[in-house]
């Protein structure tokens, strides 16, 4: 091969070395979706659940220096405020929330004064038009950091932890509000807690979580189908975490957050997306954290609450905010 | 003649070097405020003791809930850890040291001012455990505690209905009981209550609602269980933190909706008059006052009145 010939050969390589690194990047892009901050919690509260109903946000439980409180607030996005609201029936923290019918349903909770201290059978049900609480019928069996997820009009709670810390369950029941009874389902592969759920097309997503210590966390995704009652697989999350708030948002379920004892936390906000069949990676958060909880209001995805570091270190008052096109 | 023209230049000069030497005179006489490692949660109506050159504060509530909380901090490694909770969740307590030991007396259950307790529980630091001692005849909260003479006195204070007490009592841990002694000339709560000399300083607080603050200073004798008065404190005020700090009865904060106070006014028996130190870099009440190391901390509070702008805040005052 003549010089030229060399040069212009290693010329070709470069450009397409080149062209194909640029067009890569293209594809991958920057991370969708941007944050912002609003204004912030009433007070600074860890372990904390999250629901929207009636356009607005209700953050409820939650501990503070390892004590757990009723707590219960609400945000008014028109007006960038919060306020208190009338009290969860108990104190609990860890609680597992979801909206349904205009209604806000809690499952489950520790009761605090200790790391994951005797989770409780509990299940309450909030009407935001009269700021009041109803007891429902308990679960079979205590537990708390469980998945809770509206199907079908029904209430999901799936995984948890034991009044024994040291164990979590794979049990699924779902509640009936029509009969104010609980129903046993298929439990879930493998027993885990501080998971995060979703509901998409008329399945449940269940990713991450732990099956025992924090250190034992897990990028697993099952997907749920009530026609069969069965759990299948799906594709792993990219980033194994646990201590995660979870939502679905525009066609993805996104989870964010976790806690990697003993001093980290997780910023990453990634999303599954059920059409390809894949997970993809969102903007991440402004700064990591655990012990926090995501629920959609308008246009966008809410965080509040929860701890920057491991544990209960550095509790956070900080809303902060995504909103994707 | 001509034109000095200079003269107002070095006047000027002049003045302004005096002005600046005066100003950083006074700062260093009245004292100066630094911050250290934030309490580990935004709390408001808490406690704040020192004993074991460590500071402990103690109760307090969050979003009108009391709880049990107990954090010890060393000034040595700028640290606060956990301790061992109270008793019970409470909020608005009165706290002093005897002994070593500490004593919490009182306190409500949750905001505002609810249902005041006769709870007395005592602090071993060196075993981290409570102990349930007798209760107060009745229940009160937002009551002074200070030691005399090793018992633990609780004076004043808000009773379950709501309403101010002048009631005066007295825990000897020696024999495990209350004792009634002379009330206060008149019923109030939310003042700072601090012992030194041998005598108890009651010092400002409230008659009923915030607005109806005072100024008033009295002084306590064990030896004749009588109260006299001693001079006014400067600043109408009360939702104090109060200690001993370098011989003086130092007062700080306090709240008038909508606003906090920032002053910082000290009380020095031997001279029997006060002085204004610097304030403190914002308003704040419902926070705790204590002294250790030749420093004055006080711990989280609210910087709005009520429980609003709840604050975990350390700020240290150092006079030289």
């Amino acid at each position: 091969m003549s010089d030229r010939a060399r040069r212009v050969m290693t010329l070709a390589c470069v450009c397409a070395a080149v062209g194909t690194w640029a067009s890569t990047a293209g594809a991958q892009g920057t991370p969708q979706g941007t944050w912002t901050t609003k204004a912030p919690l009433l007070a600074r509260l860890n372990e904390v659940t999250v629901a929207a109903v009636a356009g607005k946000l209700h953050v409820m439980g939650g501990s503070v220096l390892g004590f757990t409180g009723p707590y219960h607030l609400q945000y008014d996005p028109s007006n960038d405020s919060w306020r208190t609201r009338a009290p969860v029936p108990r104190s609990l923290d860890h609680i597992g929330s979801v909206q349904l019918n205009g209604k806000i349903y809690l499952i489950g909770g520790f009761v605090g004064g200790g790391v994951h201290r005797d989770g409780q059978n509990t299940a309450f049900e909030y009407d935001p038009a009269s700021d009041t609480w109803r007891i429902l019928a308990p679960m079979k069996a205590g537990r708390a950091s469980v998945g809770v997820v509206a199907l079908d009009g029904k209430i999901h709670a799936i995984g948890g932890r034991s009044p024994d810390n040291n164990v979590t369950v794979a049990t699924h029941e779902v509640y009936d509000p029509a009969t104010n009874s609980w129903k046993e389902l298929a439990p879930l592969p493998k027993a885990r807690d501080h998971a995060a759920a979703g509901v998409m097309d008329g399945k449940i997503y269940f990713a991450g979580g732990r099956f025992g210590p924090s250190t034992d966390r897990t990028g697993m995704l099952d997907i749920y189908d009530p026609k069969s009652n069965t759990w299948t697989s799906g594709p792993a999350m990219p980033t194994a975490r646990s201590g995660l708030a979870g939502t679905v948002y525009k066609g993805v379920f996104m989870v964010l957050g976790g806690e990697m004892p003993p001093n980290a936390t997780n910023p990453e906000n990634e999303a599954f997306d059920p059409k390809a069949n894949a997970w993809r990676t969102l903007a991440p958060m402004p700064a990591g954290r655990h012990a926090t909880a995501a629920a959609v209001l308008g246009d966008s995805v809410y965080l509040a609450g929860g701890s920057l570091r491991p544990g209960a270190g550095q509790v956070t008052d900080q809303t902060i905010v995504f909103t994707m096109p | 003649m001509r034109h000095r023209w200079w003269l107002p230049v070095v006047v000027t000069c002049v003045v302004l070097v005096w002005a600046s030497s005066q100003i950083w005179a006074q700062g260093g006489a009245q004292g100066s405020w630094s911050i250290r490692a934030p309490y580990r949660a935004a709390v408001n109506e808490v406690a704040a003791v020192a004993a074991g050159n460590k500071i402990h504060v103690l109760g307090g509530s969050v979003l009108g809930v009391a709880g049990p909380y107990h954090e010890v901090y060393d000034p040595d490694a700028d640290k606060w850890s956990a301790r061992a909770m109270l008793p019970r969740g409470l909020d608005h307590i009165g706290a002093a040291v005897a002994n070593g030991k500490i004593y919490v007396i009182g306190g409500f259950v949750g905001s505002v001012h609810r249902d005041a307790q006769n709870a007395v529980y005592e602090y071993d630091p060196a075993s981290d455990t409570w102990r349930i001692l007798p209760g107060m005849k009745a229940g009160r909260a937002s009551v002074g505690v200070a030691v005399i003479g090793g018992r633990v006195h609780a004076i004043g204070g808000r009773n379950a209905d709501g309403q101010t007490v002048a009631t005066h009592e007295a825990y000897d841990p020696a024999t495990n009981s209350w004792k009634e002694l002379a009330p206060l000339p008149k019923a109030r709560d939310h003042a700072a209550v601090v012992a030194t000399e041998g005598r108890i300083h009651v010092i400002g607080g409230r008659f009923g609602p915030p607005t109806d603050k005072t100024d008033l200073h009295n002084v306590y004798d064990p030896a004749s269980n009588t109260w006299s008065t001693a001079p006014a404190m400067p600043t109408a005020r009360s939702g104090l933190a109060a200690t001993l700090y370098k011989d003086l009865v130092v007062v700080l904060g306090g709240e008038l909706p909508p606003s906090t106070f920032s002053q910082n006014e000290a009380y020095d028996p031997k001279t029997k008059s006060w002085r204004a130190l610097t304030p403190m870099p914002a308003g704040r009440h419902g926070t705790g006052a204590a002294a250790v190391n030749g420093e004055l901390y006080v711990v989280a509070g609210s910087l709005r009145p009520g429980s609003a702008g709840v604050t975990n805040e350390v700020l240290v005052f150092t006079l030289p």
